[in-house]
């Protein structure tokens, strides 16, 4: 090597990075790990969803065949049948209605329901961060 | 080859070892900047792209070629980053004395590139001097010259981290030391 070159070289000031360059890097891959799981999070909400908007039809149906075959629909027209038979039995016509109730059915109904509200809810709360470019995301 | 321990690290971390890829960065992060530096010459810039580059490592860790070394494919990286942004800054010098078979008339007429100007180091801001002059050669000879006298790398280190023949290695190093020299004496 020249001496020459390296004595002229040795006055430049040395290349030497932030202190706080390490801990940036780390963040940063945190922050890549982070929205890799929101991805595969956002995923499984979609699929979460799809698959209890198609449960929606099949299980309100059976909640309607549930009414149906319990006899509630006939019970429950009573009440707007008689208001003398009504006022004379209406304890043995609630316990018939409550009897009668597809309580299986529904608690399915409303679950489905309750996931499918849950899932729209997390998905619309994803979405947004997904859909913030990484280079808007905190720069370190 | 890939360094035994760099493989083990690798291999522990690609199991679930986080501590495995915080030593690895720790070795390189400090050499990474200052390539990247030596490209962009601006620290922000570099700090960014560096960050950038253990990403995008981090990101094809799985995919890494253990029968290649590890410093090799991440300098890549590193030197693929820093010349994508300085062309979308449209900061890439070339050089103007190569025509388009690559021969370089500079080198034709100058004799002895490697002897500075005698009252060159008399001047009192040398250091502004060479840092104007180094700006003006084409980018990848000034990161030669840079790596070679700063980072004190031989040439087959040099030529494994910027993953170029040896010998354009040397041609490098020898067109920037001769158009350094030129700049300088002008100046």
């Amino acid at each position: 090597m020249s001496k020459n070159y390296l004595d002229l070289f040795s006055i430049l000031p040395p290349v030497e990075p932030a202190a706080d360059l390490f801990d940036k890097i780390n963040q940063r891959l945190q922050q890549h790990q982070r929205l890799i799981a929101r991805k595969y999070r956002l995923l499984l909400l979609s699929v979460t969803l799809g698959t209890s908007l198609i449960a929606l039809i099949p299980t309100f149906r059976l909640v309607m065949t549930g009414f149906t075959e319990s006899g509630f629909s006939q019970f429950l027209s009573l009440i707007f049948s008689d208001a003398g038979v009504l006022a004379a039995y209406w304890e043995n016509l609630a316990f018939s209605l409550l009897e009668s109730l597809p309580i299986a059915s529904i608690l399915t109904l409303l679950t489905v329901v309750f996931i499918f509200f849950i899932s729209l809810k997390l998905l619309i709360k994803n979405l947004q961060i997904i859909f913030i470019p990484l280079n808007k995301l905190t720069r370190f | 080859m890939i360094d035994t321990s760099e493989s083990q690290l690798i291999y522990n971390y690609l199991k679930g070892d986080e501590k495995s890829l915080e030593i690895l960065i720790n070795s390189y992060f400090k050499p990474i900047y200052r390539f990247i530096y030596h490209y962009v010459n601006n620290s922000p810039e570099a700090e960014d792209l560096t960050q950038e580059v253990f990403v995008r490592a981090w990101q094809n860790l799985s995919k890494f070629d253990q029968s290649k070394k590890f410093s090799t494919w991440l300098f890549t990286i590193a030197k693929n980053l820093a010349l994508d942004f300085l062309k979308k800054k449209k900061a890439l010098v070339f050089s103007e004395f190569e025509d388009e078979l690559g021969n370089n008339s500079l080198i034709e007429t100058l004799t002895d590139p490697l002897s500075l100007p005698d009252n060159l180091f008399d001047q009192a801001n040398l250091a502004e001097l060479l840092t104007a002059a180094l700006a003006k050669l084409p980018t990848q000879d000034r990161v030669v010259v840079l790596l070679h006298y700063q980072d004190q790398l031989n040439f087959r280190e040099i030529s494994e981290y910027l993953n170029e023949p040896l010998n354009s290695i040397k041609s490098r190093w020898r067109r920037a030391l001769i158009k350094l020299n030129q700049l300088l004496k002008i100046s």
